[in-house]
């Protein structure tokens, strides 16, 4: 009989740390990294040899970054690991430490995510599966997936670009934001076109960044001490990929649908309980896509809701409160351990401008090439 | 003028698919077992994990899925900006990434979802032949 995170030892995220989402800089990733590492520590209020294990997502750094990382915040023995999963390598390295503490391998577990923008090597490819695919951009598919739903929902142009203009106004409160600017539906509606119905800022920028956060037991709250007035505690993770679906089935939403329905049903947690989702938003139609395959609506109703502002911060869930990947950016490594920073600033109430009120429920979502799905659940205590 | 985009790896289970495009003809795997056309190919069958493969010769017809006018790509693709990518529903079952010729990059709207297309196939080298798709019938 196999378990799920709920059956086992609870899991409260305490600590959170990030470094400015950016366009590449001269600073080396470890300092990055440690930027990062050492908020999450504060904001936890413990020390690095209270850290039992630590998992490093990142894509484009090469071989073992992370002893180079951490070695400067001293030599403890620990087990570390870097964890690689396409985009989802901060979500992943996230679930690492929170089985680690599930199971009781550990009190204290740390994930991190840092990488710096650089041509990544790929796994294998060739053959007939690539008569096109090796000159196109990731932007393509998702180009081909936009005209599709604008061709059978009968959405328009602006209707798409409304998630844009939402991520970006969420942005531009969020000072560890790639993008800051407010941008109006025109701006966003202007050329360049990178790809079918997407504009340039229909498409997430991918700069450096660093995101870091502390996972702990029931044990360790009680050993360290810890303030209970901000535990958030997590409430699912599961991990999926892509799977021999029905002839006709949309790839991309049906893995969403299901790691999302596996994360409901483990949780007991509905989709109308959730108030923020930090969603895989690299492209404007995905959110839109992955906010029906969550169920938050019905289908074919996402891009004129989010035009109408159902998901806006106050809404009746707040989509991508940070930005999303398409303002706050998407540096690989770090995006999914930055999404889990963020909806716990919510949940703790403690994000600012860009509080969604009384949120209490969160989710976290990715997706990477390969194909696989992340998905947590998060709770404020 | 010479083929000078990247030209896809071959291996011993695509050999058939690659020797037809030399004939002109669409190659498709099919399974002995469950029947159903997969693309691409692959050793055993995605829908039921058999390893009784068959190669069949498609219709070299399909219809257009969805489509995007791409401005953006890499290596020998860039000078080609705008053109058009398509996938194609097969008569025989499962889609092809592909890219659309024949079509106006600059009147996208003209390309039409669910349109009729035919392969045709394009020398990269003596070994290989890349299938591209062509509007034949709104």
């Amino acid at each position: 009989m196999t378990k799920s995170i709920k059956d086992m030892r609870p899991v409260y995220v305490v600590g959170i740390g990030l470094d400015q989402y950016q366009r590449k800089t001269d600073r080396p990733y470890v300092e990055l990294g440690l930027t990062a590492i050492r908020a999450a520590l504060d904001d936890a209020k413990l020390g690095w040899p209270d850290i039992e294990s630590f998992y490093l997502g990142t894509a484009l750094l090469g071989m073992a970054p992370g002893r180079a990382m951490i070695k400067h915040l001293g030599t403890t023995g620990i087990p570390i690991a870097q964890v690689e999963n396409a985009s989802a390598s901060g979500s992943t390295s996230f679930r690492q430490a929170v089985i680690d503490v599930a199971c009781g391998l550990t009190d204290v577990s740390m994930a991190a995510g840092v990488d710096k923008p650089g041509p990544p090597l790929r796994g294998a490819g060739g053959g007939p599966r690539d008569l096109v695919g090796r000159g196109t951009a990731p932007v393509a598919h998702f180009a081909l997936l936009a005209n599709r739903y604008m061709a059978q929902s009968g959405i328009t142009a602006e209707h798409l670009a409304s998630v844009a203009v939402k991520n970006h106004r969420n942005g531009a409160m969020n000072p560890y934001a790639q993008r800051q600017k407010v941008r109006t539906m025109q701006e966003v509606l202007e050329p360049p076109f990178m790809a079918g119905p997407l504009t340039r800022l229909q498409c997430c920028p991918v700069g450096e960044g660093a995101a870091a956060v502390v996972v702990v037991s029931e044990d360790a709250i009680a050993k360290f001490n810890i303030d209970e007035s901000r535990l958030v505690q997590v409430m699912a993770s599961v991990s999926g990929s892509e799977q021999l679906y029905p002839p006709g089935t949309d790839i991309d939403s049906e893995l969403t649908r299901i790691t999302v329905g596996k994360a409901y049903e483990q949780s007991g947690i509905g989709a109308d309980q959730i108030d923020v989702v930090e969603l895989h938003d690299a492209f404007s139609i995905e959110e839109i896509l992955y906010a029906e395959a969550m169920g938050l609506c019905g289908e074919g109703e996402a891009a004129e809701l989010i035009a109408a502002g159902a998901f806006d911060i106050g809404g009746r869930c707040a989509l991508s409160p940070s930005g999303g990947l398409l303002a706050m950016g998407h540096p690989i490594g770090p995006t999914g351990t930055g999404q889990v920073v963020e909806v716990t600033r919510q949940l703790r109430g403690e994000a600012g401008l860009r509080q969604h009120p009384n949120a209490k429920t969160g989710l976290t979502h990715m997706v990477g090439i390969g194909a696989v799905c992340l998905v947590h659940l998060l709770q404020a205590v | 003028m010479a083929y000078d985009k990247p030209i896809p790896s071959q291996g011993i289970h695509t050999q058939p698919f690659w020797a037809g495009t030399k004939e002109g003809k669409l190659m498709l795997p099919r399974c002995e077992d469950c029947n159903r056309v997969h693309w691409y190919p692959r050793l055993i069958c995605p829908h039921c994990h058999s390893k009784n493969l068959e190669w069949i010769e498609g219709s070299g017809e399909g219809r257009i899925h969805t489509y995007a006018v791409q401005h953006l790509a890499f290596g020998p693709w860039q000078k080609e900006t705008p053109y058009v990518t398509a996938y194609i529903d097969l008569n025989e079952g499962d889609r092809m990434l592909t890219v659309l010729k024949g079509v106006d990059p600059l009147k996208p709207e003209e390309i039409k979802i669910g349109a009729k297309v035919k392969v045709e196939f394009e020398e990269a080298n003596e070994d290989t032949f890349i299938p591209f798709w062509r509007v034949i019938e709104e």
